[in-house]
């Protein structure tokens, strides 16, 4: 067992060393420049930049907080001036400064219009399944980038440039789901522990896959809960034409355990009940299971082993 | 001591932190760090169960955040709720523009389960709590390590261990009685991978491969005093007890998950999306079990004063999942899309169950000896799902959007007969086939500080495979929105789904229905806030079921409805800031209750860089008498102080 933990070690390191290689060759090469926004002129030529005031010299502070920036150490600047970086977003600021200061002649990116001058970067959403076109957070009026991130006001802990944390921000469109989270008695413990909605969630994702899948292609839940990824020799629900959700609800629930139901017995007996037709995936249970005692109605006291079992066809243990 | 343990490397920190606050460096730190008083009457587990917010140090909040430190343009140390639980993060970022980002992090949650209601064959008799308790914890660490972020090519190491363990009590079944067991789960799941990004022009791509090692160890063992079992009456003129029952299950699991996907822009109009997911995991299990007692079979008719068991088992799945999408950009703000995606996953299981029984006797009492009875078993499940899709989007029509599309879902579960059926015969086997199609579409507008969302989408099945799949399903979800110059904000948000099946001997069907409003005032700007919310919320679930003592068809329903109020206050006054907010509902549904929450939380700066804290959190559960529930034995009223210091030099 050791040895073959040596030769995984080794085939890993090894591929690491050939991947770092193989980057190290390329660590010169960027990817082609993506235009600038359209509606963003050039930044003003060294000759009229230096005639003019910088932005610095009055936004100070911004100026300053925005050398920490994703976007400064992206896009670096000359001579690592971030001043010459503001132009990207704002455009020309000639008038600006020779209008004292005046904000009707600045540009600001608001709003859906703003949001598109993000995209011009960022005009692919990273990862598998994500869009900025379709998705279910797609650019549009309603929500778009800067509904959610900020530039210059992101929150200090946000990997993301996010406005306010994640949860206060989904709370703000999806408030059922929060006063779900907030009111009902047994729920995950969102915002706290680092639980947050974009472990289970891709706000960026197309229509129908806003559930951010393992890295295996299963549901979020087992991010945490790997004991009962299976497989199983005796297989319940999930992996056999159902999931997690065939029982649980993923948000507040009312029910201990998060069931759908409140009682065990009428969870299990509606689909392990042969009432056909038609034929349906779910045994009926032996005539002995009395209903009218306790014991019966408790079905997991003897089938411990809901999830799934190795050894035990009737999931007793 | 754990607690100490946990608290030792933000502590660390925090010292670094000081000893380089008092050398004279300015340091960008923020920490929140105190003490938690917990004061609980009424049922402390239930609370623990649903809160579970224990006293002690707490470390509240830690952020350290310079933005660059030497080499490392990126740097920044979190962390949140650590010590006292129950749910605590940890995470370090460091990194290099365009050359490496490092992160780090480390998530702790305390699992306390210990319901009065659930798994209790004697909650009618006031006995609580249920059998199945647990007081674990799990602890998930991740490091991931991106070489030449933003490069055209950029490598990755990751790894991830998360380890859940701790004792709790469960129940077993044996020889026609079930006993009250302890029991001690320690489990292991790590996952190695290594993988690339691809980064040029309009095409992105990523590959990993990883390697998930999981391992899991379950020993059982007869709790004290447990030996008569839950049930007291003789059976065929025999009390059944044990005197020692103990269960050892190590399971261990290898799967290698191989995970691509390719985003491609292509003609500015065009852009494909394509994934993959690979994952066969094969499982080997090994079991051992020894009963001593009086015990009786009905399988082999007879009685037995003991059990050795041993089951080895193996179980394989191989999965895979691939899908494919089209957006084809017809104008610059209408798309057209199209995708595809499939997923199968085969199941074959085995085990061989070897049982011997000890000293049986039968029914009539003639003397039988040892009965070695063995089972092979062997179970197979062959899942395959296929989804077709198509839709368009016009995403900016002025202030409108609007999307339609339609989908189908094709299912198909093979499962063959497995052991199960020799005691439960009928049900388990076949084959089933389901396909839906759902049609709908969505429509926002925003202006003037107005948005309106308004989406409906309607499903329509051939049939089902489980009972509890629908055959209709309508689906309505309505939003509206209103912020006045950031004054005001008026929300309400509407949301209903019905799903039948219209089978007369299923009788399925779910209505859930949910309302929410809320408001938001800024009375004084930057300095008083108050908001509230309220909501009202139904569901509704139906089903026939069939009574397995008499095989007679019953209705069953799951209720819940209720109201749902918030409301609170937001203050800041020169270096005082108040928060305060009060939450209740209620459920009058198949197990009634109402919460009442208070959350009061006060800040005061008494210099520029330390302030106090103070927060008082209160949780009130009071539950009514209903059915097989728990009722006023499951109530508590929960508080907790927290007084604290904040630093942020």
């Amino acid at each position: 067992m050791k040895e073959r933990k040596g030769r995984r070690f080794l085939r890993a390191v090894s591929g690491t060393a050939l991947a770092l290689a193989w980057g190290s060759f390329l660590v010169g090469q960027t990817p082609t420049p993506t235009p600038l926004p359209s509606a963003a002129p050039p930044a003003p030529s060294a000759t009229s930049a230096s005639a003019l005031p910088k932005c610095g010299d009055c936004h100070t502070d911004l100026v300053a907080a925005f050398a920490k920036n994703p976007h400064a150490r992206a896009l670096g600047g000359k001579n690592g001036d971030v001043n010459d970086l503001c132009a990207t977003c704002h455009g020309d600021g000639t008038k600006h400064v020779e209008g004292g200061g005046d904000a009707s002649l600045i540009q600001k990116p608001q709003g859906l219009k703003g949001s598109e001058d993000c995209r011009a970067c960022h005009q692919n959403a990273k990862g598998a399944h994500n869009s900025f076109d379709t998705g279910v957070h797609a650019n549009t009026a309603a929500v778009n980038c800067l509904t959610c991130h900020s530039i210059h006001k992101a929150i200090p802990k946000s990997p993301f440039l996010l406005a306010q944390a994640p949860g206060t921000l989904c709370a703000s469109c999806h408030t059922t789901e929060s006063a779900s989270f907030d009111n009902k008695p047994y729920a995950h413990r969102l915002n706290r522990g680092g639980m947050t909605c974009l472990d289970c969630h891709s706000p960026h994702a197309t229509r129908g896959e806003t559930t951010k899948l393992t890295v295996q292609g299963e549901l979020p839940c087992l991010s945490c809960h790997a004991d009962l990824r299976g497989p199983f020799v005796f297989q319940h629900v999930t992996g056999s034409g159902g999931d997690c959700l065939s029982c649980h609800q993923p948000h507040g629930s009312n029910n201990p355990n998060m069931l759908l139901w409140a009682r065990v017995d009428q969870l299990c007996l509606s689909c392990h009940s042969q009432t056909p037709p038609p034929k349906t995936y779910g045994s009926q249970p032996p005539s002995f299971h009395d209903l009218t005692l306790p014991r019966y109605r408790n079905c997991t006291t003897c089938h411990v082993a809901v999830h799934g079992s190795n050894v035990s066809p009737q999931l007793l243990k | 001591m754990r607690r100490l343990r946990l608290l030792a490397l933000p502590t660390a920190a925090i010292f670094f932190l000081g000893a380089a606050a008092l050398s004279g460096q300015a340091i960008p730190v923020d920490i929140e760090l105190g003490y938690r008083f917990v004061d609980v009457s009424g049922n402390d587990q239930m609370y623990r169960t649903q809160i579970n917010d224990r006293p002690g140090v707490l470390l509240r909040s830690l952020d350290y955040a310079p933005g660059s430190l030497g080499f490392l343009d990126t740097l920044q140390i979190t962390g949140s709720d650590i010590g006292a639980g129950p749910a605590g993060q940890f995470r370090f970022l460091a990194g290099k523009t365009d050359t490496f980002r490092l992160n780090f992090t480390w998530r702790e949650t305390d699992l306390y389960s210990a319901l009065p209601a659930f798994a209790n064959p004697f909650i009618d008799q006031g006995i609580i709590p249920g059998q199945q308790t647990w007081n674990r914890t799990r602890n998930i660490y991740d490091v991931t390590l991106d070489l030449l972020p933003g490069k055209i090519i950029s490598p990755l190491l990751g790894y991830t261990r998360n380890v859940y363990d701790g004792p709790g009590t469960t129940t077993y079944h044996v020889g026609g009685n079930d006993f009250l067991m302890d029991e001690q789960v320690h489990s292991v799941d790590q996952l190695y991978r290594i993988g690339l990004g691809f980064n040029w022009n309009n095409i992105q791509a990523g590959f990993t491969q990883g390697w998930r090692e999981y391992s899991w160890q379950d020993v059982t063992t007869l709790s004290p005093g447990a030996g008569s079992g839950n049930v007291t009456t003789p059976i065929i003129g025999q009390s059944i007890t044990a005197q020692t029952i103990t269960n050892t299950e190590h399971d261990k699991v290898n799967t290698p998950v191989t995970n691509a996907w390719l985003s491609a822009n292509l003609f500015g109009r065009l852009k494909i999306i394509g994934t993959f997911v690979k994952a066969d995991a094969s499982d080997e299990t090994n079991f051992v079990e020894g009963d001593l007692g009086k015990f009786v079979s009905f399988e082999i008719a007879r009685f037995f004063s003991g059990l050795a068991e041993t089951v080895d088992s193996k179980a394989r799945t191989d999965y895979w999942r691939a899908s494919g999408q089209a957006e084809l950009s017809v104008t610059n703000n209408v798309q057209v899309v199209g995708g595809w995606l499939e997923k199968s996953r085969v199941l074959d299981g085995s085990a061989l169950i070897s049982d011997l029984y000890l000293d049986t006797v039968t029914y009539a009492g003639q003397s039988t000896g040892n009965l070695l009875q063995e089972i092979t078993a062997k179970t197979q499940v062959d899942e395959m799902d296929r989804v077709y899709n198509a839709g368009v989007n016009a995403r900016m029509l002025g202030p409108f959007s609007v999307n339609a599309g339609w989908t189908q879902t094709q299912e198909n579960v093979t499962a063959t007969p497995d052991a199960a059926e020799i005691v439960i015969p009928g049900g388990q086997g076949g084959r089933y086939e389901r396909r839906v199609n759902t049609y709908g579409g969505g429509a926002t507008f925003s202006q003037w500080g107005v948005t309106l969302t308004a989406d409906y989408h309607h499903d329509e099945a051939d049939q089902p495979i489980f009972r509890t799949d629908y055959i209709h399903r309508d689906r309505y979800n309505f939003r509206g929105l209103w912020n006045f110059k950031d004054i005001l904000k008026v929300g309400a948000i509407f949301r209903e789904t019905h799903a039948d099946d219209d089978i007369v001997t299923i009788g399925y069907s779910t209505r859930i229905r949910e309302f929410q409003g809320d408001f938001e005032v800024t009375l004084l700007k930057d300095m008083l806030t108050i908001r509230g919310a309220g909501g009202e919320f139904l569901t509704n679930r139906q089903i026939l079921i069939r009574e397995p003592q008499d095989f007679s068809v019953a209705p069953t329903e799951q209720q819940e409805f209720g109201h749902n109020w918030e409301g609170g206050v937001h203050f800041v006054w020169q270096s005082l800031s108040l928060d305060a907010a009060y939450l209740w509902m209620n459920n009058n549904g198949s197990i009634p209750f109402t919460v009442d929450r208070i959350r009061v939380l006060a800040e005061y700066f008494f210099t520029k860089n330390l302030g106090l804290d103070f927060e008082w959190m209160q949780d009130k559960y009071d539950e009514r008498i209903a059915f097989d529930q728990a009722g006023p034995l499951a109530n508590y009223n929960g508080n907790r102080y927290y007084v604290g210091l904040h630093w942020r030099p």
